[in-house]
């Protein structure tokens, strides 16, 4: 399948970029495997805990072809 | 129930937010206005960077506003993106109900609804030349 994954913020700071195509050997997966592909795949910190928007919304709980993913960290302070 | 999501460098004022909340119902009105604070992570700060997700965060806002549907009359949110020095206003979040406990309870779910779950990326930048992603 092929998705594309957004990055905003630190993300986009640490791939440089601002999105990709990711071709993937699944028909489809869970969001927290995305971001253990991602981890593999791209300097990200895995420290953080992330949200995983699938078009642009938090319920959907598999990643499938065509879609397109956005990754944010749970909680910034304050 | 009516609501306004703005995602902008400017923040509104706190009078704006309190007209568009007031309503003939309305008994209540409850606006929590976050401020940018000088220290965090035992640092001064100099000031903060904010990139928003603003496609994904108005259709999740959206969705999780329909919760507060038939308890409050209308709800406002602003989410600052850009750079904001010490002092400025960061989240302001707003409801109108007809007595006060649905605003209240609306204002401080919305609240931890934007903390946890809002997506958005905050940069501290720090007086002595560092910074951190938050």
């Amino acid at each position: 399948m092929l998705i594309r994954v957004k990055f905003f913020g630190e993300l986009k700071e640490k791939t440089g970029k601002r999105s990709v195509e990711l071709t993937l050997e699944p028909l489809k997966i869970r969001r927290e495997d995305l971001i253990r592909i991602l981890e593999k795949e791209f300097d990200i910190p895995k420290e953080k805990i992330f949200n995983v928007a699938v078009n642009n919304s938090l319920s959907e709980d598999f990643i499938e072809d065509g879609d397109t993913v956005s990754i944010h960290p749970v909680y910034r302070g304050g | 129930m009516e609501y306004r999501i703005v995602i902008d460098r400017k923040a509104p004022s706190i009078d704006d937010v309190k007209n568009f909340l007031l309503t003939e119902k309305s008994g209540a009105i409850f606006i929590f206005n976050g401020i940018v604070r000088n220290s965090n992570r035992k640092k001064e700060v100099a000031y903060l960077e904010y990139e928003v997700d603003e496609e994904t965060g108005k259709s999740v806002l959206k969705e999780y506003l329909k919760n507060f549907e038939s308890r409050i009359q209308k709800a406002f949110i602003f989410q600052p993106t850009g750079k904001l020095s010490v002092g400025d206003d960061t989240l302001i979040i707003g409801a109108s109900s007809y007595s006060r406990e649905e605003s209240f309870d609306a204002v401080r779910n919305i609240l931890e609804f934007m903390k946890h779950k809002f997506p958005v990326w905050k940069k501290e930048y720090y007086k002595d030349g560092e910074n951190h992603w938050l």
